[in-house]
């Protein structure tokens, strides 16, 4: 297991380093100076020729990416062309927030998914089935932007309960951060529950209609006990690649949602560094990204094994 | 025309309006009358109910975007608030861009305008508690001349300058390579910093101004928190004791957050949300306008070497039209490349570019042109321009000239703006223009004689120009602005649009947030807020 686990962590350095050499020079490759956005609208081509200089850019892409890489293995990702800061210490400040949001998003996914999707397959067609099948096409439909916008309205402005925007820190906070969090949650879960929903359901339609369930049912085995330890448990192998592909979306992709809470995280920064050409905030922001998308499916396939045994990465796949 | 508009706007706020105001907004009336979008009359201000400012308390303002740095000299939109409330420039223009003391106490300009020399107030101190001298002035001026500091338009003043003397520590003297009457304009754009600070292991950490408020905390991308400076030279001013500025990027949410109470004051209202607003008894202020929407001619794109091809563009626009519908009226369409107020304006010689499909087809044949195929790179940053493209398009098309519109996002615009190798027309947006005239065409690339997006070089433009930077009397300024006005629309290698104006709004408590300076810093001084 723990050799597995290493071997598998090896493998990321050859993606990292492949997937940054790609973004660097796709980067480069993009229009636009980030010289020319440095010394700003009215600078003079003098002017932008000593900053490009003076930022190190007018070298040769390849030695800027292996001046970079260098930096990368001594733990530095280089500065800001915009402002100076340490790319590290800028990205480092969006990672709670992105986190914070993630997590509560997919918790609050799973939540409401799994056992709606549980429910709705113990019948299938039934009434409840049918009410959960028809909800749910809602969110899947409705752009969560606009639900944003919507619960802004309703429960900032209308009601008064909640926000319209901020943030404040789980463990500095609790409180206020939870405040903060419920609408940008909801609003950043919920397409995504909603396909968890039907993504579960039909796993859990199939996972019924195995022989071994029609076994449990006919030992007199209890209905909930069947579905809870025998379907689900197989229906969740599906769901839990399922859940690794929707964490690894979140984390990279609320920028949308990010922007209308005002939520200070690494979309938002993303974004921003593309628009201003700060190639090496874009370039460490994405190292992380691909880094945590490598990480995320070694922990769904480490988690197959505790869902199912069957799988279990014993020392005898890993010696093959 | 605008003489009288002026004087009324002008008044200090606390005379104009009075009482009325919370009885117009009570009975549904807007405070402002904004949505008449021609001449001056989006300009009028909403006063204070009541005169005597109140001392402390805290005020939250909402901002699109966070500042980049925490140093004074980096210019531009996000930084304006911050500078203005941290550091001090020199001087300070006042409405009429005649200087007023700031941390000059009284300076000489030389009969020929190649120097001045300025008397630093006597014990002003910086927020870490160090006096400020001549040396930090000198280091100041010197500082800005290098690109990578970020301030082009200080760059492109302090270029000019020769040396910096400091003959004692209240006592500096600025020379400069050629009579520069609009000294001023430098001085107001220039905030003075400590070298140490922006020098030092902390730069991007520590903020040390001699401002009226100091920064106390700064989160990125979600606040900054501006203290009153107990030391301030100025013993009456600021009346608020802390500012909270919060980032609000989405402007939507950000009126909410005013509406619901998060925010007392915000900046950059979403132009379709002020009639909303004030409807709803908010304070709404449009501000004067510090520049323009514009589209440039590149005049090396054979298709536009001649000037009547040009002319005839620029009758085509449908100014009026820009301004009713992509910027919800808010603005003063104008072919002229200044502010309606600005000394420079002519509303005559304005007249004579009016939006005239007949006359810019008339033209065209002149030119022999029967039918004309261009593009348009339109800022895709700019929504309205990105809107206005289409207008123009089917304008143009009745009169034969096929529009190509391309909209780039904002670093490939950026890049085919400096590099002038962009193809047939460019729209963008430039500032600079509520300065003293000269000022323009030094500051802002789409009228800068040398460095123009338009590949211009008209010997007569340059050397009217250079006129105007050497004029230093004002019938003599006078003379050449008209000269200048008709000589733009002659030559229309670029093309003013409109003003572009910003609107700033708050809640009824907050007196005195409207107020800018001609730098564009919203200035915090005279802000406070009436608690009861």
């Amino acid at each position: 297991m723990t050799r597995y686990v290493i071997g598998r962590l090896a493998q990321f350095v050859p993606v990292l380093l492949l997937s940054s050499f790609l973004i660097f020079m796709i980067l480069h490759l993009a229009p636009g100076d980030p010289a020319s956005l440095v010394a700003g609208e009215d600078a003079s081509p003098e002017a932008i020729a000593q900053v490009r200089r003076e930022l190190g850019l007018d070298r040769p892409v390849v030695v800027q990416f292996i001046d970079w890489l260098g930096g990368v293995l001594t733990g530095d990702l280089g500065t800001s062309y915009v402002n100076g800061q340490p790319a590290a210490e800028l990205i480092m400040t969006r990672v709670g927030p992105t986190l914070q949001l993630a997590l509560t998003s997919i918790l609050i996914a799973v939540v409401i998914a799994i056992p709606l999707g549980c429910l709705a397959a113990m019948r299938p067609n039934g009434v409840v089935d049918r009410l959960v099948t028809t909800l749910t096409a809602l969110p899947i439909a409705i752009p969560n932007f606009w639900l944003a916008i919507i619960g802004i309205l309703v429960f900032a402005l209308y009601l008064g309960i909640l926000p319209a925007g901020g943030y404040a820190s789980l463990t500095d906070n609790p409180g206020e951060a939870a405040k903060y969090l419920i609408l940008p949650a909801f609003a950043l879960a919920s397409d995504q529950m909603a396909i968890l929903i039907r993504y579960c359901r039909t796993a859990m339609i199939e996972a019924l209609s195995e022989d071994y369930i029609r076994t449990a049912v006919a030992k007199g085995i209890s209905r909930v006990r069947v579905v809870v330890r025998h379907g689900l448990r197989n229906a969740l192998i599906p769901v839990v690649t399922m859940l690794g592909i929707m964490l690894g979306h979140m984390l990279s992709g609320a920028v949308i949602i990010e922007a209308i809470f005002a939520w200070p995280g690494l979309g938002r920064l993303l974004v921003q560094s593309i628009l201003n050409r700060d190639y090496l905030v874009v370039q460490g922001i994405l190292l992380l990204m691909v880094a945590w998308f490598a990480l995320i499916n070694l922990i769904v396939d480490l988690v197959y094994g505790g869902i199912d045994p069957r799988i279990r990465l014993g020392r005898r796949e890993v010696a093959a | 025309m605008s003489t009288r508009l002026d004087a009324l706007r002008r008044m200090p706020r606390t005379i104009m309006a009075g009482g009325a105001v919370a009885v117009l907004a009570l009975a549904g009336c807007s405070p402002v009358d904004s949505a008449g979008g021609t001449g001056d009359d989006n300009q009028t201000e909403v006063g204070s109910s009541s005169g005597e400012p109140v001392r402390g308390g805290s005020l939250t303002i909402g901002r699109p975007a966070d500042i980049v740095s925490l140093d004074g000299n980096v210019l531009g939109e996000v930084q304006l608030l911050y500078a203005d409330a941290v550091y001090n420039t020199l001087v300070e223009l006042d409405d009429e861009l005649q200087p007023q003391p700031e941390l000059a106490e009284s300076w000489e300009l030389a009969d020929d305008a190649t120097s001045i020399t300025l008397t630093l107030r006597n014990g002003v101190t910086f927020h870490d508690g160090k006096e400020l001298t001549s040396a930090d002035v000198k280091y100041t001026v010197e500082r800005v001349a290098d690109p990578v500091v970020g301030a082009p338009q200080l760059a492109a003043f302090a270029k000019l300058v020769t040396g910096v003397e400091t003959p004692d520590d209240r006592t500096v003297t600025i020379a400069f390579s050629r009579a520069l009457p609009n000294i001023f304009d430098f001085l107001e754009m220039l905030y003075i910093v400590d070298q140490a600070t922006v020098e030092g292991p902390d730069a991007t950490t520590v903020a040390n101004g001699t401002g009226p408020f100091a920064l106390a905390e700064w989160q990125p991308e979600r606040s900054y928190t501006l203290t009153r400076n107990e030391d301030y030279w100025d013993d009456e001013l600021p009346y608020l004791d802390e500012v909270v500025v919060q980032v609000a990027p989405d402007p939507q949410t950000m009126v909410v957050q005013l509406e619901s109470g998060e925010l007392d004051a915000v900046s950059n209202v979403p132009l379709n949300e002020v009639a909303r607003l004030e409807d709803g008894g908010w304070k709404v202020t449009v501000t004067d306008p510090a520049g323009s929407y514009y589209i440039a001619a590149n005049v090396s794109d054979p298709a536009l070497t001649d000037p009547r091809v040009r002319q005839a563009i620029n009758h085509a626009i449908d100014r009026e039209r820009f301004v009713e519908q992509t910027l919800s009226g808010i603005g003063d369409p104008t072919a002229l490349p200044w502010p309606l107020t600005s000394p420079a304006y002519d509303e005559e010689i304005d007249a004579s570019m009016a939006y005239d499909l007949d006359e810019a087809r008339r033209l065209l044949d002149d030119a022999g042109v029967d039918s004309l195929s261009l593009d348009l790179w339109s800022n895709g940053g700019q929504a309205p321009l990105v809107d206005f493209a289409q207008i123009l398009q089917a304008d143009l098309a009745s009169i034969g000239v096929e529009l190509n519109v391309e909209t780039p996002e904002v670093p490939r615009w950026r890049e085919l703006s400096q590099q002038a190798n962009y193809t047939g027309l460019l729209s963008g947006p430039y500032g600079s223009s509520n300065f003293s005239p000269a000022s323009l065409f030094l500051l802002s690339r789409p009228f800068n004689p040398e460095t123009n997006q338009s590949n211009y070089a008209g010997e007569a433009y340059t050397a009217l120009v250079e006129e105007l930077w050497s004029a230093t009397d004002d019938a003599a300024r006078e003379e050449i602005y008209g000269r200048l006005n008709e000589l733009l629309l002659e030559e229309s290698f670029v093309m003013p649009i409109a003003t572009n104006n910003l609107v700033m709004a708050s809640d009824a408590t907050v007196h005195g947030w409207g107020e800018r300076r001609p730098n564009g810093g919203f200035d915090l001084r005279e802000v406070w807020v009436d608690e009861g």
